[in-house]
This record gives C-alpha cells, structure tokens and sequence, in this order.
C-alpha cells in the first residue's frame, strides 16, 4: 500500500478502435481522450453505484509520494450487473489497478476499461460488449398464424441490443472508426456515404471537432438509423390488435416510435408534422418488416458520426429475424438535398434473452458527466 | 425577403463549404419601379448547432448594411 505508483502511458492511435465509454449519453470522445491511457494505482475511498454511470475513488500516490485523487467512471450499474459485477465488488480500502482513458479536461478522471484487485489479481471488470458474443442460433420465434415474432417469444422476454455496426455507411465500405463512429482517417469521409459537397463539409466538420454539437449530447432523441444504434438497446412492441408496432428504445429517454401496419398510405413530409422519428408505416413482405417512414425534422443526427440530412429524408427500413438471436438491419437513406443518390446500409442486432431495457434517463447523465475530485 | 405584401423572390444562394460563406442575390423594383439588384453575403456562424446563424452584409444599390439570420 505504501508503494503506489502512478504510470501514465500514451498510446497511439489503435486505441482509437478500443471499447470505449460507450455505453452514455455523451459524446465520450468530447470528454475522454481516446488517444492517451492511464494506468493507475491507488486506494478506493469512495464508491457511488448510481444509475446511469457508476463511479469509484482511488488515491494515487506518485513517485514523488504526492497523494492525488482520481474519479473512475466505469459504466451504467445495470449493464455491469449483467455482467457480473456487483456494488459489492469493490470494497472501500481495498487497493487496485485502473486501466482507463483519462479525460480530455485535463482533471484527475478516467473511464476503466480494467479494474483489478490487487489482493488477489481478480480483475473485475472488462468491456460489456465484449463478452456478449453471439449465442446459438434457435429459429426465429412465430405467432400462431406463422409471422416472425419481432418480440419475445410466447412467455418470454429480451430485447434487441449491441449493433454490429459503429455507425452507418454505405454497403461494401469498410473503414476503421471508433465505437461513435469517429473516423481513424478523416480522409475517409467521402467513402461513407455519396455526400453533396455541403454534406460532405458539415460532416467531416462534425468529426474533427469530435461530435462536440451532437444533439444527443444534450438528450435530444436518436432519430432515423441511430435509434438502432444505441448502446440500451430497444423492443419491438408488436401490437397486433392495433396494426402497430411500437420501437420503445432503452436509451435517451425512452423514447417510443409507432409503425402502422394497418395499410394506410404513405403522406410526403410536406403533408406531416416533422418529427424526430418521422411518420412510419410498414407492411410485411415474408419474413421481412418492410417501414417507411418521411416527415423527419432537422434536429438530430441520423447515426453516430454525425450522417447530415435534411427534412427531405425519405428511409425505407428492412427488419428480418433471421433466427432468434439475430435482427439484420438494412436502411436505404433517400435525400436528394444531402446525397446524391439514394444509398443502402445496414447492420445485424443481437437478442439479449431474459432480461428487460432498463431504466435509463438521460438527464441524470448530463447532471453527472463530471465528478468533484 | 421581406415576407408579407412586398416580398422578394430570393433568386439565388450559393454556398462556399470552403469557408462557409452564404451569398443570396434578388432583384427586385424599388417604390418607383426601377430594377434594383439585391445581394447579402454573409458567414455561417455556430456551423454545428441546429440554430447556426448567418452574418454578413446585405446591399441594395447604393445602401449597405448588417444582417443576421438565425435558424429557429
């Protein structure tokens, strides 16, 4: 306990692909410098297990024996339960070792991305998305009358989570970005998406200031693509009675967003009110909810990353479950204002089975973003 | 330009996303119906914002003077 030791090591650029503090509101690269590392440590003295972001103090003695405080944030308590951590975990005295990614402010707070005793060697903590791998493949679930289930099984429950995909571009592109959809190389910009030259300019714009305008910063819904994004996660809500399904999101603010499967017909986004979310409807074509959706406001960013689009946005949404763990997703994006042609991506989502979304509030993340040393 | 009774058709907006500029050009007819030539040139302020602003100059004729457009 006596020789605590403080390493501050920088690290290059690879750790810009790392699991980062992925799982908030914010825009983590705004606040934690994915470029640096620090290795801490020190004593815990305070721990505040706290939804949405749980965090534990340590006293850090350097060579010097100058004694110093650290706030380690280390994720949102209802995932780290999932994944076997508990409050009673980490004990207050008990001295550990903290990988992390410091803060860009330059104060004394890191995001761990390891925690391990020191008493033991046990390590506590690794990235949750990391250890949620793909599980078996069970056919996709059925009503009576045969249709896929988008929802749970018949007396079950989950919901659909851990995207995989970072971000969205256009199919057949493969470029390294971080878990916000920051790009390693702003050069790759022009291979996203088929910007207009304005587009281009604002998104590559976004990237290099780090996301730092990123609506959802400030609890702003995910509209468009991004709601399926979210680290949360979401659930279909299959009203079958109603010819609607409800997308009710884990993340933000619960948000909710209805798609009428009742055969009404599509308006334009002149006709509607413009929204976050849009005006959706959808019909099945196999196994494959089909959802339109126009009528989209201007005020949110349609993916992580920062994708630009205009109220002209026109998304024609695939949802098929291909057996019961997996939901691939795939968007055509048409905005003649922002793009120059209609474009397609997508992704495949992950069933999280017995367990519900969670309490999550994004005003609580913004009142605790930072903590006092 | 100038929404109501005597409103302008706006006849053209360029954007310059090197340096986000904004030039928007009319023409128009002044009280006693001479053909009078519009311009604002101006730079996009608070780019990321949802409510950027766009501030410049605007001129008509031989008049001048200051503008700003917020997006609301």
């Amino acid at each position: 306990m006596k020789r605590l030791v403080l390493t501050c090591i920088t690290i290059g650029l690879a750790i810009l692909l790392a699991a980062g503090p992925a799982s908030s509101q914010r825009s983590a690269s705004v606040d934690y410098d994915n470029s640096r590392q620090v290795r801490l440590q020190g004593i815990v003295t305070k721990i505040d297990w706290v939804n949405p972001h749980a965090y534990f103090y340590i006293e850090v003695r350097d060579a010097a024996k100058t004694v110093t405080n650290w706030a380690i944030e280390f994720g949102n308590p209802i995932d780290l339960e999932r994944d076997g951590w508990r409050s009673s975990s980490l004990r207050i005295g008990e001295v550990v070792t903290v990988e992390g990614i410091p803060v860009r402010a330059g104060t004394r707070q890191a995001f761990a991305k390891s925690v391990t005793l020191n008493s033991t060697g046990k390590r506590l903590f690794t990235p949750a998305a990391a250890k949620r791998a793909a599980a078996s493949s069970e056919p996709a679930p059925r009503w009576p009358d045969g249709r896929v289930r988008l929802g749970p099984p018949d007396g079950k429950k989950g919901y659909w989570a851990v995207a995989s995909a970072r971000s969205l571009v256009e199919n057949g592109v493969n470029i390294p970005m971080n878990d916000e959809g920051l790009l390693v190389n702003i050069s790759d910009a022009e291979k996203v998406a088929p910007f207009q030259p304005w587009a281009k300019a604002l998104y590559e714009y976004r990237q290099r200031t780090l996301l730092k305008d990123d609506p959802y910063r400030r609890c702003l819904p995910p509209g468009g693509p991004r709601q399926f994004l979210m680290p949360n996660g979401f659930q279909f809500i299959e009203q079958r009675e109603l010819d609607r399904t409800l997308v009710l999101l884990g993340g933000g603010d619960h948000n909710w967003r209805a798609i009428y499967t009742d055969g009404r017909p599509q308006g334009t986004s002149d006709e509607v009110v413009l929204t976050y979310y849009g005006s959706s409807v959808g019909h099945w074509e196999g196994d494959t909810l089909v959802v339109d959706s126009v009528g989209y406001n201007e005020k949110f960013w349609m993916s992580n990353g920062g994708l630009p689009h205009t109220e002209a946005l026109h998304l024609v949404e695939r949802f098929t479950r291909v057996n019961l763990n997996t939901l691939k997703y795939e968007v055509t994006v048409e905005d003649p204002r922002a793009y120059t042609r209609p474009w397609t991506g997508g992704w495949s989502m992950q069933w999280v089975p017995d367990q519900e979304i969670q309490e999550y509030f994004c005003e609580e993340n913004a009142e605790s973003t930072f903590r006092e040393e | 330009m100038n929404p109501g009774p005597d409103a302008i058709a706006i006849g053209s907006v360029f954007l310059d996303v090197t340096n986000w500029t904004v030039r928007i050009e009319a023409d128009a007819k002044d009280s006693a119906g001479k053909p009078v030539h519009v311009a604002a040139e101006g730079k996009l302020e608070d780019l990321g914002s949802y409510h950027r602003k766009i501030s410049g100059v605007w001129r008509q004729g031989g008049v001048a003077g200051d503008f700003r457009i917020t997006r609301d």
